[in-house]
């Protein structure tokens, strides 16, 4: 679970608990300026589709944890995009996506997704 | 596959515009999106960034191509006035473009959309006022 929250410039996203661990962050800092978007986006999957949708999974792990179908944590390369994945329950799954030079995308879980994307897109609509 | 997206934009743009009249905002999942356009996740955020500026765009290109009483044009308005103008300016200031353009050209951009809501509902309206019986007699 990851918590995020904005200041003046950044938007901060916090991982809490263990998962600092199987992540290897504690803290991501985005400036607001490099935040695209955030949508809530249940239907995000850790597990591997198979085969046949081979572009469609959801990455291979750089630095982290990968126990695909159950949880991602860490660094991984989606499609030739580099993703941060902290998602056990894709049920409260948010995507943010960013122009970054570490991310292109966070997929990360948050205890109240519609909130906390109302929130993000407010923070950019007014900064 | 990675780097440059290579789509029909104007596809894109048109499909979500329908999922979005057909389903609503919030009920237009990224499932529902990415099904509908035959993009991957990672190509629709990468290309838009998120819901939130695909239905931008979508509604901007609806408007734009479309007539304004077009029923597709007054659905995503109607999603619009309800799930989105208050949170985006731009969405906003579309929607009374649209809603100005509809009065100037229907006389009453509320009978407009009324009638496109009882429509897509099936309630068909009480096509006229009850009118005392013309024919007069047989009372009591």
């Amino acid at each position: 679970m990851a918590k995020v929250t904005v200041t003046a410039s950044d938007l901060v996203v916090t991982i809490e608990g263990l998962r600092k661990l199987w992540t290897l962050k504690s803290e991501l800092t985005i400036p607001l300026t490099h935040v695209r978007g955030a949508t809530v986006d249940p239907g995000i999957s850790t597990r591997f589709p198979g085969f046949s949708k081979v572009s469609e999974w959801p990455g291979r792990k750089v630095l982290g944890t990968d126990w695909y179908g159950r949880y991602l944590g860490g660094t991984f390369s989606q499609d030739g995009d580099r993703v941060f994945w902290d998602v056990g329950n894709p049920d409260k799954a948010i995507v943010i996506t960013v122009d970054s030079e570490d991310f292109t995308r966070l997929y990360i879980e948050v205890d109240d997704p519609e909130a906390t994307v109302r929130a993000i897109e407010a923070a950019i609509r007014d900064h | 596959m990675a780097g440059t997206p290579r789509f029909d934009r104007d596809h894109v743009l048109r499909v979500s515009a329908q999922a979005f009249a057909d389903r609503g905002y919030e009920g237009a999942s990224i499932s529902h999106l990415v099904s509908a356009t035959g993009l991957l996740r990672g190509s629709l955020y990468g290309a838009f960034g998120s819901k939130a500026e695909l239905f931008r765009y979508a509604y901007l290109h609806a408007t734009g191509h479309t007539p304004h009483d077009d029923d597709l044009v007054l659905d995503l308005t109607v999603v619009a006035l309800r799930e989105r103008a208050a949170h985006d300016p731009t969405v906003a200031a579309r929607t009374r473009e649209v809603l100005t353009s509809l009065h100037q050209r229907t006389g009453s951009a509320s009978d407009v959309i009324f009638s496109r809501l009882l429509r897509r509902a099936g309630v068909a309206p009480d096509p006229s006022p009850r009118r005392p019986d013309p024919q007069g007699g047989n009372i009591g």
